[in-house]
């Protein structure tokens, strides 16, 4: 699907905030607040952040798997978790676990099917998703043996196999060896190069300051910092040698 | 590239299709499905060495009663266990998450997940039936004696089926509550066993009112055996009232898990 | 766990047990329609068992597993564990006939049996009149479980008569007994009989004139000659009142 060229943003959270209840008693504990984000159409935004930032939860809220408790999420304007916007999106959840009796084309068929694909379409577009996730060669074989890396390598195949305009990413490289990371790495370059809007989340910042377009950093629900990684660094973005401009950024940023 | 047409019915009836058969498939595969498989067929076979404990009946009715009341005893513990395995286990593993950001409304995927359920308990009482079947003409013709006509076993099986599957409904709308596969498979078997209970299930006493499942009794098939089987208005009837049941606790069960975030 | 404001929380929480309670009312004409046939006189079957009913027709092999527990505590002459066993067995499965009517005998005649020879007359007198009393309730029992079965009163008659020595409660049982479908057709006679002892030979000599256009004549289990016999008797006696 090329990306509209509209003034619409592909991802818009607009006062964001999320809560979870405490049992049944309990009062609220948030987990997201009053966090707002414009991304325009094909651009790549990494969202960087400790564990328990709201990272995941931004990026579910986006998914539509959970309602925003506060504020707005969207998707090319539509509500998040709208038929509409669903259609746009392609998910990619932390440590998803396949189903593992089924080969990796058999998945990918399905979810293929679930994204109502004509199936004229929809066996061309599996076989080109397996072969620039790199599984061609293991299509064939069940989900059981695959690596982490082939899983996380399948899991973008699935987020990506209807095409979809928006592509949310959770922390898509966690967990990878360095091989692993850069095919990755390349595949969502690829994405962005096709023109899809991309929003991940990593705790890895060199790859972070490397493919986006946008950063933004969270901490303890909040967003502490946003912008292009020139705006955020400045110039001079590497140094020889010691932390780079970007994780100095970051450490300043969480320490306040 | 994804058809416009997501809403309309025949793409959702694909999707529903879709998600049932890969239910099916992954429920197949389940370790819980072949033994409880296993189990069903050793104690229908089993009938034949438990002719002993019978005070009561022929013996070629002793053992079409007994099959079919292993069927669905065992039946009843693989709906209730295996929808709330399958239920929990996409959700464990954020499969749930792939299906969900798709097009796939919630409705849809617990039609599937049903209609996979369905599907996987109609293949365990046939497979069951057919050990059960085979195993009364053989002793038909040893014995010389008749279990009954055919038609009559084919409802008594059919009465099975439609009893686990309502135990499969009741079992899914418990787990769009719940907080773990422990509790919904539990409460299912719970609500499996109530719905049988006489109190609730008779048509006098005030029991009935504050009843909130369906009436098991009425499934129950040895009087039906014994009294030569249901007329054709009888199973209309039941089978009407289960695809009412059937079709409120999916419809409830979907208005919940509509609400649920994962 | 789920996304709501506090009112669709509750409504969550409300609407599904709302809407399963109404489909119920609202069923509860047609579920009265497809009940099976042993389940429609449903008031007298309250409580007997009802959570054994998921077990189906595997009820008939627990319930065969009790009984021959039952035998083995009779066997031991252990009172308490066979009335256990007995209650057990009827609960897993209350159709065989079998189990009410050798239960209520064990019960009746075996039970007083067992108390301790030197107990003094009066006292096993009174435990025998216990004994045959709680047979009688268990035979009330199986009636409510079974439905009516001219088994079932014959059992209750001779109790009655051999146990408690109560010819009233005899012959108003073997009456009930002659007018179930199938009934032997000696109840009818012996309840002839006992009216004849309980001093009314007219309400016997009706009985038998009554019965008698319904005895086959084929059959000689139906005994017509000695009911012709016995009317000209309760005539002649009748007559020299």
């Amino acid at each position: 699907m090329t990306p509209a060229t509209t003034d619409i943003p592909a991802v818009e959270l607009r006062g964001f905030g999320k809560s979870y209840r405490l049992g049944w008693s309990g009062g609220f504990i948030p987990a997201v607040q009053a966090l707002s984000l414009r991304l325009a159409p094909g651009q790549v935004l990494g969202l960087l952040g400790p564990n328990g930032s709201g990272k995941s939860t931004t990026l579910k809220a986006l998914a539509g798997l959970i309602a925003p408790s506060a504020g707005h999420s969207l998707i090319m304007g539509h509500a998040a978790g709208t038929d509409a916007a669903r259609a746009l999106v392609g998910y990619l959840p932390e440590s998803a676990c396949f189903a593992p009796h089924q080969t990796g084309r058999e998945y990918l068929r399905y979810c293929a099917g679930l994204s109502l694909l004509p199936a004229d379409k929809a066996a061309p577009r599996v076989e080109a998703v397996l072969a620039s996730a790199g599984l061609g060669s293991v299509a064939d074989r069940k989900m059981a043996t695959y690596s982490k890396g082939m899983l996380q390598r399948l899991g973008l195949a699935q987020a990506i196999v209807h095409e979809p305009a928006v592509v949310l990413l959770d922390e898509p490289v966690s967990g990878l060896d360095p091989e692993g990371r850069l095919a990755l790495v390349k595949l969502i370059r690829d994405l962005a190069a096709q023109g899809r809007t991309v929003v991940f989340s990593s705790h890895l910042l060199a790859q972070a300051e490397e493919i986006c377009d946008r950063i933004a950093i969270l901490g303890q629900g909040r967003l502490l910092a946003e912008g292009t990684p020139a705006e955020l660094l400045g110039p001079d973005r590497r140094s020889a040698a010691g932390p780079s401009a970007l994780e100095k950024l970051y450490l300043e940023k969480l320490r306040g | 590239m994804v058809e416009t047409s997501q809403g309309s019915g025949p793409a959702s009836l694909r999707r529903v299709r879709l998600i049932a058969s890969h239910t099916l498939a992954e429920a197949l595969r389940l370790r819980l499905s072949v033994l409880l498989g296993l189990a069903g067929a050793m104690l229908v076979l089993m009938a034949l060495w438990l002719r002993d404990f019978n005070f009561g009946a022929t013996e070629l009715k002793f053992i079409g009663d007994f099959g079919l009341g292993a069927i669905g005893l065992l039946g009843t513990l693989l709906a209730a266990l295996g929808t709330a395995h399958l239920f929990f286990s996409d959700i464990g593993s954020g499969a749930i998450g792939c299906v969900l950001t798709r097009p796939v409304r919630r409705g849809e995927y617990i039609a599937g997940k049903l209609a996979g359920m369905m599907a996987l308990l109609a293949l365990f009482v046939a497979a069951l039936a057919l050990v059960l079947a085979v195993m009364i003409a053989l002793r038909e013709a040893q014995l010389g004696a008749s279990f009954g006509p055919l038609p009559v076993f084919l409802q008594a099986c059919a009465l099975v089926w439609l009893k686990v599957s309502l135990v499969a409904a009741m079992t899914l709308l418990v787990c769009s509550y719940a907080g773990s596969a422990l509790f919904a498979s539990c409460a299912g078997l719970l609500l499996a066993v109530i719905a049988h209970l006489r109190p609730f299930t008779s048509a006098d006493g005030w029991l009935v009112f504050v009843r909130l499942w369906p009436n098991l009794g009425l499934f129950d098939i040895e009087p039906w055996l014994a009294g030569g089987g249901l007329t054709t208005a009888g199973l209309l009837g039941l089978v009407g009232y289960w695809a009412v049941f059937i079709l409120l606790l999916g419809g409830l069960a979907s208005y919940v898990f509509k609400h649920r975030e994962f | 766990m789920f996304s709501s404001t506090a009112n669709s929380r509750l409504a969550l929480w409300l609407v599904p047990p709302a809407l399963l309670l109404g489909a119920v009312w609202a069923l509860r004409p047609v579920e009265s329609r497809l009940l099976p046939p042993v389940l429609l006189p449903s008031a007298a079957l309250a409580g007997s068992g009802g959570t054994l009913a998921v077990l189906g027709g595997m009820r008939t092999v627990l319930a065969g597993g009790f009984w021959l527990r039952t035998n083995l505590a009779w066997e031991r002459r252990d009172a308490s564990a066979t009335t256990a066993l007995l209650h057990l067995t009827v609960a897993a499965d209350e159709r065989p006939l079998t189990f009410w009517l050798n239960g209520a005998r064990m019960i009746a005649y075996d039970l007083p049996q067992w108390a301790p020879a030197d107990a003094p007359v009066a006292v096993q007198q009174r435990n025998a009149g216990e004994q045959a009393r709680t047979a009688l309730a268990f035979l009330e029992r199986g009636l409510r479980s079974h439905g009516p079965a001219a088994e079932l009163y014959i059992e209750m008659a001779n109790i009655h008569l051999h146990r408690l020595h109560d010819l009233e409660n005899a012959a108003r049982c073997y009456r009930l007994a002659a007018e179930q479908s199938g009934a032997p057709y000696y109840a009818a006679r012996i309840h002839a009989e006992l009216l004849r002892e309980l001093g009314r030979p007219a309400e016997a000599l009706a009985w038998l004139q009554l019965i008698l256009p319904g005895l086959p004549r084929d059959d000689p289990a139906a005994r017509r000659d000695v009911v012709i016999q016995r009317i000209k008797e309760l005539e002649s006696e009748t007559a020299a009142k």
